[in-house]
């Protein structure tokens, strides 16, 4: 399907100018360049402005509620891990109030991709300080300079676990799309941060703040590589992308590390718990034969017979 | 024959074995039996642990009530615990080598516990110690059985040549229980058989405390004639949280997501264990300890809405959390089982305590959208009831909040195997498309949507938390938006004329009584067996809560005396039957202190309200 294929029926209702219509385009450019089946592709979001993406998307989707679409995309995903499940969500939705849960599919792995659209305010409720705005500034919408520190979300998704973790701009769509397309693409839990400016209520991190800022990795240092290829140097690529994570002067692009050496939650499990999951995932599997409960129930109650 | 039991001692020192010894012992005898476990909110510390209940030779086997016929107790602190559950013909065990110990000793007991018995010594003129409340009880008509558990255990461990370093603490179990058995009339194969059960695999540990309790067993005159039995029926050994994830096993659910919570997670754990499932091509089900309660219901959500029947349990505290998403699954039309297991609320309040306290906070929610609050009584209809909820949630396409508690996770019983014969599951097939289609997922024309599954309809379609068009996708005209609700709250219509009459609400007793006992939930057994006392009393038993069956509690309850009784302070039945009826409850009886109904507390409840009582305290403590 071409990238225009991917397109639903409602227009976005974003502000003209929005960064988020790079990363929409972003979307639909990867998804054509995979060439997902949009019946087998489900889009999860939460609340918030940039959560209104799946709503544009010819796909299957969950606009679920704020802060919960890792967990609904994760409970997807492990009932059928044939499907390709992407979480879209701003810098509130995932870094503040679902915080907890990034976290956790990190150290997981499951086999997904979390797209951070992130702006560094809340914009649908008008303005206000969002968790990855730096401490000291004051966006427009309120009275006095943010308190709070930021949070960087790739030393967050590091920490957890993630094993692919990139960076984009959404002004660069070709480059986002690329990123968002290899993320997919990765077998593991995959965190692609992307700016994405918001024009009416982010009167500081601008396009033009941005532009002065960011820069690419592979540009920058043409040895760059950031994929574990064998065990021994796991530790060492992971230093070497904590390094450029920490960059706050200016703001390195691209992908800062990528392990696919990890086993995903779904390769734990089969080995683990059932040597069959994945085979023919449980939505596809019998619950009942003839209104009779398909699983032995005598074999089920057995050590408990006296 | 009926005997009524308990075993107490301190918690996490052996008390619960020598429980599942006693039980099994008695139930490879050929006796049904139902009891249930308290304990404290720590795992070892000592404070003090029983399990009280009913051994009988019929089923079901009256419930506790609040004086047991035998007590063993592992400690002089058990016995001091159970003073007043202890009346004439009643019979003890306790280890004579503490009768010189008085409370304050017994570093474990609450403060206030010990004030209450200075007191009662110091009005009765009874000897503050284990010794002078034995005595006093033998004055009352207990048959006290003081055995110097110490001096015992070292000879037979001389004698079998067990070399331990502590003897009395490793083996104090199996000797209270073979006293018991001994007690009973019954022989060394059934303690044999028990400790087999309870110690398991470890050989070398079973074989000592089989010659343990051989020993023990001789060492008491049998006072009861308990004869082993042949059952009428095959039979069940579990608890109320095996009992529940075995029914969601077998009503299809192959997701079930949790976060550890007391009472709940055994029915999770459970779960986990019969993975791979039994059965030809169903084995695969997924378990997932997620981060917090909040992640375990969306993970649910995410589950039900890829196709595969999900759950998630919890209790009070993790289901306050659940709150938005249990609405946005009512909002997004997707089936989803919570297990509410209820405990003693308010906030953490006593987590492993009985508590009725969360059936108004089930049925509220946030934002009004169709659901099912649906409650179990006994084990049978928690397996059951299971399967059922399971169904509706798929059938429906809403969440279902299944109430259970405490008391009944930790009811064990010794039972006939439900009927395996009586459970439907009724998938619903997805549709599916021969080709891509763009489909609305939320049609006008239908009460439930159709089943639109990912990966499996070949259909685009979304589903949201926001209100929306048919499409799924956001919006607020005001037209759309009241069709859109009338066509979601249309399913609880669709489910009140589906859903037979007997899976909402049960009469038992006389069917032109003209006083009604109204009960939910797991008091149902104690009012059973109080109805089995009492003239002319009928029982009212609601289980489905919400959609509340307003016509069948009207027809029932119209022109008689409603008596309510709850494991709650407001009386949130009564409270909700008033809202929802024209009955007016003569009166409310109620127990809040942590501690399940039993059946003497339904009759003193009744004798109480034949005295003119209208708000009716239930204190008692066993």
């Amino acid at each position: 399907m071409t990238a225009a294929k991917y397109r639903w029926v409602r227009a976005p209702e974003w502000c003209p100018g929005c960064g988020h219509f790079g990363v929409l385009q972003a979307v639909y450019n990867a998804f054509a360049e995979l060439d997902l089946d949009p019946a087998k592709t489900v889009l999860v979001s939460g609340i918030g402005c940039s959560s209104r993406l799946p709503h544009y998307v010819k796909t299957v989707s969950l606009h679920a509620i704020h802060g919960r679409a890792v967990p609904y995309a994760m409970g997807i995903k492990l009932a059928n891990p044939s499907l390709e499940v992407v979480v879209v969500g701003g810098d509130g939705d995932l870094m503040a109030i679902g915080g907890n849960h990034l976290l956790h599919l990190g150290r997981r792995n499951v086999d997904m991709a979390v797209i951070l659209m992130d702006n560094s305010v809340y914009g649908l409720t008008r303005g206000q300080a969002g968790p990855t705005l730096p401490a000291g500034l004051k966006v427009k919408a309120v009275p006095k300079p943010n308190l709070q520190t930021e949070i960087n979300p790739l030393l967050l998704a590091l920490t957890a676990g993630f094993t692919y973790i990139a960076r984009s701009y959404s002004y660069d769509i070709k480059y986002t799309a690329r990123l968002i397309a290899e993320a997919i693409r990765h077998r593991g839990s995959a965190f692609v941060h992307v700016y994405s400016p918001c024009v009416t209520y982010n009167n500081i991190m601008t396009r033009e703040w941005y532009e002065k800022r960011v820069y690419k990795l592979e540009e920058a240092d043409p040895q760059w590589d950031p994929v574990v290829r064998h065990e021994g140097e796991t530790e060492a690529k992971i230093r070497k992308a904590l390094d450029k994570i920490v960059e706050v002067d200016r703001l390195p692009l691209g992908v800062f590390y990528k392990n696919e050496l990890v086993p995903t939650f779904e390769e734990k499990y089969r080995a683990v718990y059932d040597s069959t999951y994945g085979n023919t995932p449980p939505p596809l599997q019998p619950i009942a034969r003839d209104g009779k409960p398909a699983v032995d129930l005598e074999k089920l109650v057995a050590d408990r017979l006296l | 024959m009926d005997i009524k039991f308990l075993i107490g001692g301190p918690q996490g020192r052996g008390v619960e074995t020598a429980s599942f010894m006693f039980m099994y012992g008695v139930g490879a005898a050929g006796y049904y039996i139902y009891a249930r476990r308290e304990f404290w909110s720590n795992i070892a510390g000592g404070r003090h642990s029983y399990v009280v209940g009913t051994l009988s030779n019929r089923w079901p086997a009256p419930a506790p009530g609040n004086s047991v016929d035998l007590a063993l107790t592992l400690d002089g602190h058990a016995v001091l615990e159970h003073i007043h559950h202890l009346k004439r013909g009643s019979c003890l065990i306790y280890n004579s080598e503490e009768e010189a110990k008085t409370p304050d000793q017994y570093v474990m007991m609450s403060r206030a516990f010990v004030k209450r018995l200075e007191n009662f010594a110091r009005e009765l003129g009874i000897e503050p110690t284990v010794g002078g409340f034995v005595k006093y009880l033998r004055e009352i008509g207990v048959e006290t059985i003081g055995v110097p558990y110490g001096k015992q255990i070292s000879e037979i461990g001389r004698k079998q040549g067990i070399v331990s370093p502590a003897l009395l603490a490793r083996f104090v179990n199996t000797f209270v229980v073979a006293l018991g058995m001994g007690v009973m009339g019954l022989g060394e194969e059934y303690v044999t058989r028990g400790v087999v059960f309870a110690l398991g695999k470890k050989v070398e540990v079973v074989e000592q405390n089989r010659k343990v309790a051989a020993e023990a067993v001789k060492l008491v005159q049998p006072r009861m004639e308990l004869k082993p039995t042949v059952p009428k029926s095959r039979r069940v050994f579990w608890n109320g949280n095996e009992a529940s994830a075995l029914g969601k096993i077998a009503g299809g659910i192959r997701m079930l997501t949790y976060y550890p919570i007391t009472p709940a997670t055994d029915d999770a754990m459970t779960f986990e264990k019969s993975i791979p499932l039994p059965g030809d091509g169903a084995q695969t089900a997924v378990v997932f300890q997620a981060e917090d309660e909040l992640a375990a219901v969306a993970m649910a959500t995410g589950g039900a809405v890829a196709g595969v029947r999900s759950a998630t349990v919890t209790s009070g505290p993790g289901f306050s959390l659940m709150t938005e998403a249990i609405s946005m699954a009512g909002m997004a039309e997707v089936g989803l089982v919570v297990t509410l297991w209820m405990r003693s609320g308010p906030s953490t309040g006593q987590a492993t305590r009985q508590g009725q306290q969360d059936l108004l906070l089930a049925i509220a929610g946030q934002g009004e959208y169709p659901k099912i609050v649906y409650a179990s009584g006994d084990l049978e209809e928690v397996f059951l009831d299971n399967v059922k909820v399971a169904n509706w949630a798929e059938r429906y396409r809403l969440p279902v909040i299944h109430l259970l508690d405490k008391n009944l996770s930790n009811t064990f019983a010794v039972m006939p195997l439900p009927d395996f014969s009586k459970i439907e599951v009724t998938p619903v097939p997805p549709v599916v498309f021969p080709q891509l289609r763009e489909v609305e997922a939320y049609p006008l024309e239908e009460v439930v949507p159709p089943r639109l599954l990912p990966g499996i309809s070949n259909a685009v379609f979304h589903l949201s938390s926001l209100e929306h068009d048919p499409s799924g996708d956001p919006e607020e005209d005001p037209q759309v938006v009241v069709e859109m609700f009338k066509r979601r709250m249309a399913k609880l219509k669709l489910a009140e004329e589906e859903i037979p009459t007997e899976d909402k609400v049960q009469y038992f007793g006389p069917p032109d009584a003209r006083e009604v006992i109204v009960g939910w939930g797991s008091t149902k057994p104690a009012v059973l067996s109080a109805l089995e006392e009492l003239e002319d009393v009928g029982f009212l038993y609601v289980k489905m809560l919400f959609p509340f069956p307003t016509a069948v509690v009207e027809s029932w309850l119209s022109g008689r005396v409603a008596l309510f009784v709850e494991n709650n302070y407001l009386g949130q039945l009564a409270m909700l039957t008033k809202a929802c009826t024209d009955v007016k409850p003569a009166a409310v009886a109620v127990k809040f202190n942590g501690r399940p109904v039993t059946t003497d507390d339904v009759l003193e409840a009744y004798r109480k309200f034949k005295r003119g009582e209208r708000v009716i305290e239930i204190v008692s403590d066993l």
